[in-house]
């Protein structure tokens, strides 16, 4: 009897302090970096994207203290795998517009995962378009949205944003939306190039 | 892993409807009696596990919320008016809502995350969602016989009223 309510009580003790902490639901950012890739001819064939998630969501995703010696380069490539297969699902969650056409991305086949100093997880892939498109004098909108609502994806600053060749003829300027909600677009950067 | 079995418990404070509608349950269940609440109990726990299951396999896009509220109505309806239920009834209201909130609880998704991690998280779900349904059973079952079970009906017209609450402000402009 005693042990019943002991463990009753504890648990509505656990009950009480985790509930409110659990009730927003799991969330976790990550840093980008992108690089419009332009082919010979100008066009827009591809992005080199770097992303740096959060230090919690990289270690829910990769234990580096569980990876044997000689194993963590074999673990990161197995979760690099998994990722870009979930993320192919979702379109790599990018949502890139020129000139207000939506445009397409073929399958991923160039990334890599790695752990920086601060034992983040850094994910560098290229992201190819289906079809390359022209730059010159369009306006260009990119958003990254996560529809789960779980993962923010955020340029830090506007230099986090870089073109090529053309960047000297390119204005780009970020707008953030402060009163989005999880599962809403947080960051437009939008630039035209003359 | 136990982070996100812990996201999973907990994961029915995340939406009013889902609340609203297991407490209306468990009430419901409590005042069909102890036969009522051996069906309903079996019935809602096999289709929550089964609603959870299936948010692995697909993603639907629907007003949960809507369905799960409306379902809320009429469970509400139900225990105002203190209805002696048939078995066949009481498995299919349980079976309904145990189907539409287990679909409507899918786990955070990240990319990469291991499987295992997921089902940790509908683990905790299942089981948070079965206790509170149960622990709500329990004291219907002492009142829905005190003063021709008064309290148990007005509680069903209160859980009506929140689900129309619920509903209007959802549709209200922001």
């Amino acid at each position: 009897m005693r042990l019943w309510r002991f463990s009753a009580s504890g648990f509505a003790l656990w009950a009480v302090l985790n509930g409110p902490l659990f009730a927003v639901g799991y969330h976790y950012q990550v840093e980008v970096t992108s690089h419009f890739v332009e082919d010979s001819a100008g066009n827009l064939g591809s992005l080199k994207l770097s992303w740096l998630y959060d230090g919690p969501v990289s270690l829910l995703l990769f234990d580096d203290e569980m990876s044997r010696q000689g194993e963590r380069a074999q673990n990161l490539a197995m979760l690099a795998d998994r990722i870009m297969s979930d993320l192919q699902e979702y379109s790599y969650y990018a949502n890139l517009h020129v000139d207000g056409v939506s445009q397409q991305f073929a399958t991923v086949t160039d990334y890599k995962l790695g752990l920086n100093k601060g034992k983040r997880l850094k994910l560098d892939f290229t992201l190819p378009l289906a079809q390359p498109v022209a730059l010159a004098g369009k306006q260009i909108e990119i958003k990254w949205w996560d529809p789960n609502g779980t993962g923010a994806l955020l340029y830090q600053s506007a230099n986090n944003v870089s073109m090529g060749s053309v960047k000297a003829n390119c204005n780009i300027e970020l707008e953030n939306y402060p009163d989005a909600e999880h599962g809403e677009v947080a960051q437009a950067a939008r630039f035209r190039c003359q | 892993m136990f982070q996100f079995f812990q996201q999973g418990f907990w994961h029915f404070l995340q939406a009013p409807s889902h609340i609203i509608v297991l407490s209306g349950l468990g009430l419901l269940i409590g005042q069909q009696g102890s036969r009522g609440i051996h069906i309903g109990l079996l019935s809602f726990t096999l289709t929550i596990v089964s609603g959870l299951l299936l948010t692995q396999l697909f993603t639907l896009n629907w007003k949960h919320d809507v369905v799960l509220l409306i379902l809320a109505i009429a469970i509400g309806g139900l225990l105002a008016l203190r209805l002696n239920l048939p078995a066949w009834s009481i498995a299919s209201w349980a079976a309904l809502a145990g189907i539409t909130i287990g679909i409507d609880s899918a786990p955070s998704m990240i990319p990469g995350m291991k499987t295992a991690i997921t089902y940790a998280s509908l683990a905790g779900t299942a089981l948070s969602t079965c206790l509170l349904v149960l622990l709500v059973t329990l004291p219907s079952l002492v009142l829905r016989s005190p003063l021709n079970g008064i309290i148990l009906r007005v509680l069903g017209s209160w859980v009506t009223a929140s689900a129309l609450m619920v509903l209007v402000l959802m549709f209200s402009p922001r």
